[in-house]
């Protein structure tokens, strides 16, 4: 059977064009250049979209850093010790552990800077200084806060220093006896104060249970027995040396008071005890005593 | 004589450049059928000892690595009659082969069968003062050859020295280092008419190639079919192709003769087409299947079916015996064969010591042409096929490549090395002489 159309083939002449297209295409010279263009493209396309994909930069990254690790270990730039000093043992201890690293590190990966701030922000350090020396030694110089009081509030008992800062914690008032104990709201924007009136009432020390402020203002000082001072809110040493005078010449804490209220200096008033006007003596002729 | 040195080496140049690239196309330009092989060159080729030609040493040099053919169009007669035609048809094939072979050409060598190529032989005799002969004592005798008179429109495409003498010590191939007086040399020259080879360049040229060597497939298609022994004692190859058919004779392993006649298969086929009523198409279809050449009492019953295709649904279905066929057929084949021996009797074909004729190309597969043929041309005949060479596909090596074939051996092999002799400026003593007539003299 023959087709239809009379059995004419279609043209199998290559057009001009298509031809010389075809011999470009196998010349060597122009294969070689469409390879390394093609190829080229491929391989920019595959990094392109192998770096934009962050994920997958992380094996990577990991064996860079790898390698890195390795050239640096052998090295000398090592840190193979830290000391560190100006403190007691206790607190050098908790310095050590808040170390985020395991000795030995390689310097290059110390952020001596974080380091520092980590150290610092332990509650008993209050500076630190950090020196890197020749043979692998890191020198922490530590300078350690003084607890001067113990500060009771909602959370505890945490030990104070000059500043009012947290310098730490303990978990019973026997531990530190030998520190007044304050209480109360603003305890730690006056601790200078409570300092001074702790030194100023030092001789009756063993008496004083603790320093309470009040409304952020005055101070009152707890005597056993159940004795209060109520101090002014300005010139509160000067109304207390005035007590302890008192209490020297008249031995005025001794009797049977409930309250030596000073908050207003010019007014004093003394609170008896129930049931003790009969052996009270005259405090002072000089002074007048309100009766309650 | 200078025009034709410098014609010749400049071919030879071309071809050099061409075999150096290391690929090369083979553009064989038919009637019927264009054809185009791509060669792969080894780099040994560079070497080409002056007038050793070893056959058994083509093997290893060269192969074919691309093949592709096609029909033709707008050649009639071996000579290109439409340029836009046959430049379609050679980039099908130039294409074709390209793809097979992955590799891009740049140079073509291309052979062909028109341009009515006539053949020389000339001589030319140069004195020897003292010494042995050096090579430009061969060029001063090459330079001394007579060129037959043209009106200018012919080129010499080939020019072969077929044979040196050194007082009257003929068949020499390599006379350098030879004694003597007196140094003769027998040039075989074919030459055509330049504006087919112009015709032929400009289609090359519009398919982005260059044009590195021409032939004439007369000369290749006996390189290609003749074996060794047939070209030393003597040899004519008959190239009968679909326009026309080509004569060569080989004697001494050079072509001495070369012609060309317009009858081919083609005729053939319209004779047919003629005589039985019946479309090309067909007729070309039960030629190729029943066609022959000498009838038998069988054939008058073995009928065949023609005018049964689909255009002539109107005539009345015929058969035709196969003795019609014959009948038809042979009476052509005959005038070609006459022709062709016209044409070998003029060639000196009968002065040959061994008179052996090859058949070739694609006509020659008629079945029983070797017993016509035997009865016409003479009794030692053959029918022959293309040399085996490496690479070249098994559809690509029946009788039609001959000339294809040829041509690529022609190419690695090229029997012109005497040109790059250096070629005086002056040129006495000119002699006009047959070749084939001093070979009759000195055989």
């Amino acid at each position: 059977m023959q087709p239809l159309n009379g059995g004419t083939m279609p043209d199998p002449t290559p057009s001009r064009l298509r031809y010389r297209l075809h011999r470009l295409w196998l010349s060597p010279a122009f294969r070689r250049l469409a390879c390394i263009v093609l190829v080229s493209a491929v391989a920019g396309l595959f990094a392109a979209n192998y770096a934009r994909n962050s994920g997958s930069t992380g094996p990577v990254a990991g064996a860079v850093s790898a390698v890195l690790e390795s050239i640096v270990h052998v090295s000398a730039v090592r840190v193979v010790e830290m000391r560190v000093t100006g403190v007691d043992p206790e607190v050098a201890a908790r310095v050590e552990e808040v170390v985020p690293f395991r000795l030995p590190a390689s310097s290059s990966e110390l952020d001596l800077g974080a380091l520092r701030m980590r150290i610092e922000a332990l509650d008993s350090v209050s500076s630190a200084s950090l020196f890197l020396r020749a043979n692998g030694i890191l020198d922490v110089l530590v300078v350690g806060r003084v607890p001067v009081a113990v500060w009771r509030n909602e959370f505890g008992l945490n030990l104070i220093d000059e500043d009012g800062v947290r310098a730490g914690v303990i978990s019973s008032r026997n531990e530190r006896r030998d520190l007044p104990l304050l209480i109360g709201e603003g305890v730690p924007a006056a601790v200078s104060e409570a300092r001074q009136l702790g030194w100023h009432t030092r001789r009756i020390a063993d008496r004083i249970l603790g320093f309470r402020r009040v409304g952020e203002r005055r101070w009152d000082i707890f005597l056993d027995g159940g004795q209060t001072i109520m101090l002014p809110e300005s010139n509160a040493a000067d109304a207390l040396k005035r007590i302890m005078e008192l209490h020297e010449t008249d031995q005025l804490l001794d009797r049977k008071l409930l309250f030596v209220d000073f908050r207003i200096p010019e007014r004093p008033v003394l609170r008896l005890r129930l049931g003790a006007g009969d052996a009270a003596e005259p405090v002072s002729a000089s002074r007048a005593v309100g009766e309650t | 004589m200078q025009e034709l040195y410098k014609s010749q080496r400049l071919m030879r140049q071309m071809r050099r450049s061409a075999l150096q690239r290391g690929r090369v196309a083979i553009l064989d330009v038919g009637s019927t059928k264009i054809a185009c092989m791509i060669l792969m060159l080894s780099p040994d080729l560079k070497t080409e000892p002056i007038g050793v030609r070893d056959p058994g040493a083509f093997h290893d040099l060269f192969r074919v690595v691309g093949v592709c053919q096609t029909f033709s169009r707008g050649v009639r007669l071996g000579e290109i009659a439409t340029m836009e035609e046959t430049e379609r048809a050679v980039r099908v094939v130039v294409q074709g082969a390209q793809r097979m072979a992955g590799v891009s050409v740049d140079h073509v060598i291309a052979c062909f069968s028109g341009g009515r190529p006539f053949s020389y032989g000339v001589r030319g005799r140069a004195e020897l003062s003292e010494g042995p002969v050096n090579e430009s004592d061969i060029g001063r005798a090459l330079a001394a050859c007579d060129l037959p008179e043209e009106d200018g429109h012919r080129d010499a495409v080939h020019a072969m020295p077929v044979n040196f003498s050194v007082d009257e010590r003929g068949g020499l191939t390599d006379p350098r280092g030879q004694h003597g007086r007196r140094l003769d040399a027998d040039l075989h020259l074919v030459t055509v008419d330049n504006s087919a080879i112009e015709n032929l360049l400009t289609c090359i040229r519009r398919c982005d190639l260059n044009l590195a060597g021409i032939a004439c497939s007369s000369y290749t298609s006996g390189l290609a079919a003749l074996v060794e022994n047939e070209q030393e004692l003597g040899s004519a190859c008959i190239d009968m192709g679909g326009g026309c058919t080509a004569v060569s004779i080989f004697l001494k392993k050079q072509m001495i003769y070369a012609d060309n006649v317009h009858l081919g298969g083609d005729l053939v086929t319209s004779d047919i087409s003629k005589g039985l009523q019946i479309s090309l198409d067909t007729a070309e279809r039960i030629k190729t299947l029943h066609g022959g050449c000498v009838a038998t009492g069988v054939d008058d019953r073995e009928m065949i079916d023609v005018g049964a295709g689909a255009e002539e649904w109107d005539r009345e279905f015929r058969r035709i015996s196969r003795a019609d066929l014959i009948g038809v057929i042979r009476p052509r084949v005959e005038e070609v064969l006459e022709e062709v021996r016209a044409r070998m009797d003029a060639g000196g074909f009968g002065h040959l010591p061994s008179k052996r004729i090859v058949l070739t190309g694609g006509a020659s597969q008629i079945p029983g042409l070797d017993r016509l043929a035997a009865r016409m041309l003479g009794q030692e005949i053959r029918l022959g096929r293309p040399l085996r060479i490496a690479g070249l596909p098994q559809a690509a090596s029946g009788p039609a490549f001959s000339a294809c074939v040829g041509l690529s051996l022609h190419t690695a092999f090229p029997q012109d090395e005497c040109w790059d002799f250096r070629m005086p400026t002056y040129g006495r003593g000119r002699q006009l002489g047959r070749v084939v007539r001093w070979l009759r003299e000195h055989w």
